[in-house]
Parts: structure tokens; sequence; C-alpha cells
């Protein structure tokens, strides 16, 4: 069985399974579901007995660990976490354990967390696929990440509302263990029941993909001061300033695509796909476009030619990259 | 012994910590509520106050008579920590302990409880330095640690870190200090070291530290010895730079075109000992200081974190073309400095090249000079304007005078004015956009007689010696053949009469592909000759 996280915690309860994989770029939602795992096969008392974590897999150590009976239980939990996990084994000791998940045997309850994509082609995963469960913990939605940041506030006795939380996973991201420590901060930080937006805006740790992108679109609407109060905020945090300039330059190539786009009529899907730009920003894109003529366009990639040289010859960064916005914009 | 002032003034409570009040609330309530995470990572330039504040939260945490979160700094765990003698919080510096065995080692370590305090605290300095693998072997004992240990990873670059150690940590940024909150602490510590300061210098070392404390404050450590009172240009002299007034003033006289005070001024700086290269420094920062104040106005101090002072409001009358003239040459001259024989001839020359335009053919000093023109060209016009109005006004006079004189005139005039109007009509015919009256055309054509509509349709219009020409491509001659015959011919002709007025030839014709085209213009010039391919 092929499942996502919600549909584990259906199953999980349900029914014994010799073997899972879990594998995904979700830590926290792994380690939750583990601990589900482990809720439900061992019991209080002998659970450390019974569980067995390999992170360093040989070809005797998975063997050995699925010939031991459980100890005053039923079940004994083998977890593996180990990325090189067909890199280190031999086929012989992958079959034997493939044929040991074939017997069914629930005492000995094998799981696999991997934190790549894994190859469903080989043939353990189908056959864990047949009689166990595959659970893919891919990041999640960004509602979804939403709903999670008000539900740990509420864990810590504290309310936030909606559009906090919002703000929240647009500057952090959607990886939970990072959501989780951010909101660690807030619930301290604040002494009243509420989260507040200013508390959150002040104490957030800055994020580079929110700024880089006000400065982008900033440059293309050709709002200087914008632009350079932007910047300037970004090297007092310690960006890299080729960095900054890789991203202008990128900006001015989508630009410069999608004044071509345009001109043949392209509609909003089409540029979507040729750009490869998320579908929310392509107004910003057609709007910035329209403000530069072409040949405006192709004059700011001298530029930024001109900009990169002076820069990898060490000059002062916020000063070159100063003098290139003043020029963009004009 | 003698301890340098950053270390006597080192902060030892989270009270004396400075321009970081949102990061020390948030640690002092997590002591007071008992929700102490066990994985932490400070990030901020130096100076900041970084290990400043994983010290005092490494005694915080573990301090028994710690009230409202704050260490007593009397206590014995407090006293031995003050001295870094106490075992259970352990100092690494990552950037020399940076491989797999040192984390190795430390993992060993970790599982056993502390000796004396509660919680046994890892400062990890400088963390960005570990290796890839140690960073790994890190990562397995952040992911679960012992509920005893708390690790504190500190470091000047966050984007070195790899995610996955990111995601397990609390970070917390440490902010640039501003510079008021500096120059409060250097006058603090001055007043209490008994050093004879200014309170501008205070405000130039402040300045000089850039965000951070430790750098002015060795600033300041270096300034004291030097004179019984510290004035603004003792500082000045000390960190070799230029202060504000002879800058505005090398900055003037460049505007001003005054090259020889220039290159006195200069002589003057460089007899004083001043760096080349620092010099342009100074300039570049004045410029930009300039600059920024134009362009953003009250958000300026914001940005630059300093006031803005006269001088700056005083140098925001010059014109933008030039101050980016001059920072253009000035961020080129930064670069090519290091690699000159003898900077002081470059530095002079640009300066040089920054009065006189006319030296060098690149494109900003031609904006310049362009820029200098139109305002020469503006005066003029606005001279030559006031001339013009006069002569307006004069001549009223005496059309006013004559007025009686002018009455028999008018018919002729009014003469004059239809004739002006016949020939204006008939001009306008001429430029009638031929695509638009064939729009027109087709529209009246299309209800009256539809079969010449769709042939017309595909047509394309244009005028050529005043023959209203429609073209077709080649495969489409039927139709030509078509539209050719007499009676429809006549028809379209009447249409576009109807619509414009103007009696026009209507002619219908093929589309030449390039090579007859070429053929013909061939038989033109030579006449009616075979042509042989």
């Amino acid at each position: 069985m092929n499942l996502n996280y919600a549909e584990f915690l259906e199953i999980v309860n349900k029914r014994f399974s010799p073997a899972y994989v879990f594998y995904g770029e979700e830590r926290f939602l792994i380690d939750e579901a583990v601990k589900r795992l482990k809720n439900k096969l061992l019991t209080d008392g002998t659970d450390i007995m019974n569980l067995s974590i390999i992170e360093n897999v040989d070809d005797k150590n998975i063997i050995d660990s699925l010939e031991t009976l459980p100890f005053m239980s039923d079940h004994r939990l083998i977890l593996i976490k180990d990325d090189e996990f067909f890199k280190k084994l031999n086929d012989s000791t992958i079959n034997n354990i493939i044929k040991h998940i074939e017997n069914g045997d629930t005492n000995n309850c094998i799981a696999f967390i991997f934190g790549d994509k894994i190859d469903m082609r080989k043939k353990l995963f189908k056959t864990i696929s047949k009689v166990g469960a595959i659970v893919n913990f891919e990041h999640l939605k960004y509602e979804e990440a939403v709903n999670y940041v008000g539900f740990f506030v509420r864990k810590y006795g504290k309310v936030i509302k909606k559009p906090v939380a919002e703000y929240i996973v647009k500057n952090i991201g959607v990886d939970l263990y990072r959501l989780l420590n951010e909101v660690k901060k807030f619930v301290s930080y604040s002494n009243d029941k509420e989260i507040l937006l200013d508390d959150v805006k002040f104490l957030i740790s800055s994020n580079m993909s929110e700024s880089i992108f006000r400065l982008v679109n900033a440059i293309g609407l050709r709002q200087e001061n914008t632009a350079i109060y932007v910047l300037n905020r970004m090297i007092a945090n310690d960006e890299n300033p080729i960095g900054i300039l890789a991203m202008i330059v990128r900006q001015f190539r989508i630009l410069l695509k999608a004044k071509y786009l345009l001109m043949q009529n392209a509609d909003r899907k089409e540029l979507q796909s040729r750009l490869g730009v998320p579908y929310f920003s392509i107004n910003d894109i057609i709007e910035q476009s329209k403000r530069f003529e072409e040949d405006d366009l192709i004059d700011a990639y001298e530029l930024c030619l001109k900009c990169d040289r002076e820069l990898k010859l060490s000059y002062d960064g916020n000063v070159v990259l100063e003098s290139l916005i003043r020029k963009l914009c004009n | 012994m003698y301890q340098s002032l950053y270390r006597k003034y080192r902060p030892r409570n989270f009270s004396e910590v400075l321009g970081q009040n949102h990061i020390v609330r948030t640690l002092k309530n997590q002591i007071k509520t008992g929700r102490i995470g066990h994985a932490y990572l400070f990030c901020g330039t130096r100076g900041t106050g970084k290990t400043s504040v994983a010290k005092i939260f490494a005694k915080a945490v573990n301090c028994p008579n710690s009230v409202e979160g704050e260490p007593c700094n009397r206590c014995q765990i407090c006293e031995s920590a003050n001295n870094n003698s106490l075992i259970d919080i352990i100092e690494i510096d990552a950037a020399s302990n940076n491989s797999v065995d040192d984390v190795r080692e430390l993992r060993d370590n970790i599982i056993y409880a502390p000796s004396i305090c509660k919680y046994k605290v890892y400062i990890i300095d400088e963390v960005h330095m570990l290796s890839g693998s140690a960073f790994n072997a890190l990562l397995k004992t952040l992911e679960e640690p012992p509920s005893h240990a708390i690790f504190i990873l500190a470091t000047t670059e966050p984007n070195k870190i790899p995610a996955t150690i990111l995601s397990r940590c609390q970070r917390f940024d440490f902010k640039r200090i501003p510079s008021k909150v500096i120059s409060q602490n250097i006058g603090k510590i001055a007043k209490d070291s008994n050093i004879n300061i200014e309170n501008r210098a205070i405000a130039m070392i402040a300045r000089h530290g850039n965000g951070s404390m430790r750098d002015a404050i060795s600033i300041l450590e270096q300034c004291v010895s030097y004179n019984d009172v510290l004035t603004y240009d003792d500082v000045c002299d000390i960190l070799g730079t230029v202060n504000d007034d002879t800058l505005y003033t090398l900055v003037k006289r460049i505007n001003d075109r005054n090259a020889k005070e220039v290159i006195n001024q200069i002589d003057k700086l460089m007899l004083y000992g001043i760096d080349v290269s620092n010099l342009i420094k100074a300039m570049l920062s004045f410029l930009r200081d300039i600059v920024i104040y134009k362009t953003c106005g009250t958000e300026s101090e914001e940005i630059l974190e300093t006031e803005i002072n006269d001088k700056i409001l005083k140098a925001s009358e010059f014109d933008m073309s030039f101050l980016s003239n001059a920072i253009e040459k000035l961020i080129d001259l930064q670069g090519k400095i290091r690699y000159a024989q003898s900077p002081r001839i470059l530095f002079e020359i640009t300066v040089l090249k920054l009065m006189n335009p006319e030296i060098s053919p690149d494109i900003d000093s031609i904006l310049d000079r362009i820029k200098k023109l139109e305002n020469r060209l503006n005066n003029v016009k606005v001279a030559f304007n006031g001339e013009n109005d006069a002569g307006i006004i004069l001549k009223k006079d005496v059309v006013k005078s004559e007025k009686g004189v002018e009455d028999d005139e008018v018919d002729a005039d009014e003469i004059k004015n239809k004739h002006v109007k016949i020939t204006e009509s008939t001009e306008k015919s001429d430029k009638i956009d031929v695509n638009e009256v064939f729009k027109e055309v087709l529209n009246i054509i299309k209800k009256d007689r539809p079969m010449i509509f769709s042939f017309l349709s595909l047509g394309k219009p244009y005028l050529k010696d005043g023959n209203f020409m429609i073209e077709y491509p080649k495969e489409h001659e039927f139709y030509k053949d078509e539209l050719n015959k007499v009676e429809n011919k006549d028809y379209i002709k009447d249409v576009i009469k109807k619509l414009t007025g103007i009696d026009y030839i209507v002619n219908v014709v093929v589309k030449k592909n390039e090579n007859d085209e070429l053929i013909e213009a061939v038989k033109k010039y030579f006449g009616d000759v075979e042509i042989i391919d």
C-alpha cells in the first residue's frame, strides 16, 4: 500500500504489518509516525528492550535483530535509518530481509526511514507495498502548514490569528520543525495570551527569499528608494552581494523572455510554463515587463555584467549594487 | 593584570546586553517558564553579543537563585561560570575542533549527566567551520539529545549551516547594534574609566564600530593613550579617516571645477599622512550618503544608521549625474588602486577627469557634459523667451494701431483661409490610413454584396501613385481575376468614393514573389532583354 500520512494514521491502529517504509522531507511527521508505531507495538517498561535503532547497516546486524525474539512483549520494532542502505548491503542479505517480510511475521516489525525519494521498482519496496505500507511524507501544502502553526501555538496554551500564522509560514516555509522552533520563540516572547503580528515581525528569522523578491520587484517597478532600502537591509543581514546580483539578473532574464512571449500574444498559462515561475507572480511579471522597453532590458544585461565583474574584483559590494540599481531604475 | 576593555565590560547578566532586547526577553521568559529548548542557533555579525548571550544563558539556566530569568552572579555556580571554570558549561571552538572525531568525542561524553549543574551546556562557537561529516555526526545528537543537554551554536554565517541542522534549532538573529546605543555605552565606559572624550568623537567611534560593540570598544581602547582629552580630530587621525568637513570642501571644489584648489588640498591631505585608498573609501561613503539622502529622504537615516548632518544636507544640492559619475569613477579607481605603482597619481588623474570630462570619452562623462550643456541651453532659452515676449507685446501694439487700415483686407483673408482649408482637406486624403478605409469599405460591401466581400476580405490594401491597390498572394490569383471584372471593380470604386470622396483607380494585383521582382528590376534597368538562367 502506498499511503500518505493521513491514511497511515487510519490504518496504524487497525492492524499489524510486518514492514513499513517512511520516506520524504517532512522529518517532523516521520518522527510523529514513528512515535505512533512505538505506542502501538511496544508496551511501557519493555520498550527499551524491544526497540532497536540501526543507523549504520551491515550484512549482519539487520538479520541478527530480525531473528531476535521479543522480550516480555508481543512485538519488537526495528528502525533502520540509513540512506545508503542499498549500497552497503549485498543482494543475499536483502533477499533474506525480503523473505522475512514475506513470511508476514508481525513479531518483528521493521521500519525503514529514508530522507530522499525511493526507487519503487526495487523488489524490497514491491514486497513491502504488498504486505506492509509505504508512506510518503512530502512537504506540506501551504494551508496545512498554517493549520499546524495554529496547532503548535494552541499546544503551548496561546492563541494566534490566521493572518499572523500565514505570515509566519510565508516567511519560514513549510518545514514543520522550523515552524515549531519559531513558534517556541514567539510563545516565549509574548507575555499576552495572543501572539501578535508586531512581535512576530520583530523576532522572526530573516528569510532571504522574501526580501530578495521584494528587491527585484522594486527594481522591476522602478521604485528606486524601496529597492535601495531593501538592498541595505539585506546587506546588513550579511547577504552575499554576488547572490543578490544573480537574482537581479534572473529577474531581467525572466522579464526579457516575458517581453518576447507577450509580443507573440502568449497567454498567462503559456507564459507560466515557458518562464517556469509560479502562477501568482505572472501578473507582477507582466506589469513589470511593460515598464521596460526591449532595449532597456538588453542594456540591463550589460549593466549587470559590468557589476558582476566589479563584484568579483572585490569592490565594495553595496556601493556597486546601489549604483547598479540606480541605473536600472532610471 | 591589565584586561582589555571589551573583556572587562563584557555583559554578565541579561540586562547589560545592549541592542538585542527581543532575544533577551525571549530567553528570560523561557527560563522563567521552564520551556527551555535543547538547541539554539545564534547568528549575527561579530560584536553583536552572540557569545556573551550564550554564556549568560548557560549561567542563568543553571543558577539556583535566578530571579526573573536573570543569573544572580553571586552563587558558586555563577562565580565559577564567570571564571570559565565550570565543567558543565563546555565551550568548543569549532574553528579549531572541526573534525568528525571531535564531534564523536562530544557525542560520547554527552550521555553522562552533569556533575553539579542542572544542565550540561555545550557552546559551539563558529559552528559554520565544522566539516560536512562533522555536521552529520552532530545532527544525530541534535535529533535526540539527552534531556540534560543544551546546545548553543553561534555563527556569523548561518547560510553555511546545513538545512537539517537549521530546522532542529531555535534560531535567533542578532541585529547590528544601532550606533546610538553604541555611543551611549562608549560614553558610559569612558566615564567609568576616566577617559575624557568629546561627544562628537564618541559618535565617530560608534559609527566606525559599524554595528559591532566590540569593534567600537577596541577603537576606544586604541584612542585612550593618544591624548589627555580626546577630540574629534584626534579620533579621525587615529582611524586615518578624513572628516566630513574636509570631504565636503573637496567634493564641492571638484563640482566647481576648481582644479588648482583640489590638487592643493589633496597634497595637504597626503602630507598629513592619509592613505589614498582610505581617502577614496571615505569619499565614496560620503558620496553614497548624499545619494541615498537624495533618493530616500527621511528613510535614509535608518538605512545609513547615522544621523544626517548639516554637511550632507548642504551637499545634497549637487547634481545627481555629477554624483553618480563621481561614484562610478571612484569605484573603478578603488579596484585599480591596489595594483597601482603610485596610487596618488592615479587618484589625482581620476579627480582631474571628474573635473574635466572632456578628457575621458566614457558614457558617464559624456552624460555629465550633456547635462551641463542642457543647463546652459536652458539658461539661453529663458533669456531668449524673455526677449520674445517683449517682441510679441510690441507687435500687438502695432496691430492695435493698424486695425482700422486692415478692415478692408478682411475679405481677402477669408478667402485665403478657405483656400487653406481646401488644401488641407486634400492633404488629409493623401494621408488617409488605407487600412482604416479598407475596413470601412469591407463593412459596407459585406451588407451589399457578400460575394465580393468574401473575395475582398483576403486582400491587402495599399496606396501607390494615387491608385488604390489591393494585393493578393500568388495562391489566391483566382480572386484577382474575379475582382478585375469591370462591374465589380466599378462597384468597389464607387464605395470608396462614397466613403472618402476621392476618385481612386482601383487595381487588383497579385503579389510577386521575390524572383519576379528581381527579374522585373533587371528588365527595368537593361531594357527588355532575354534572361538566361
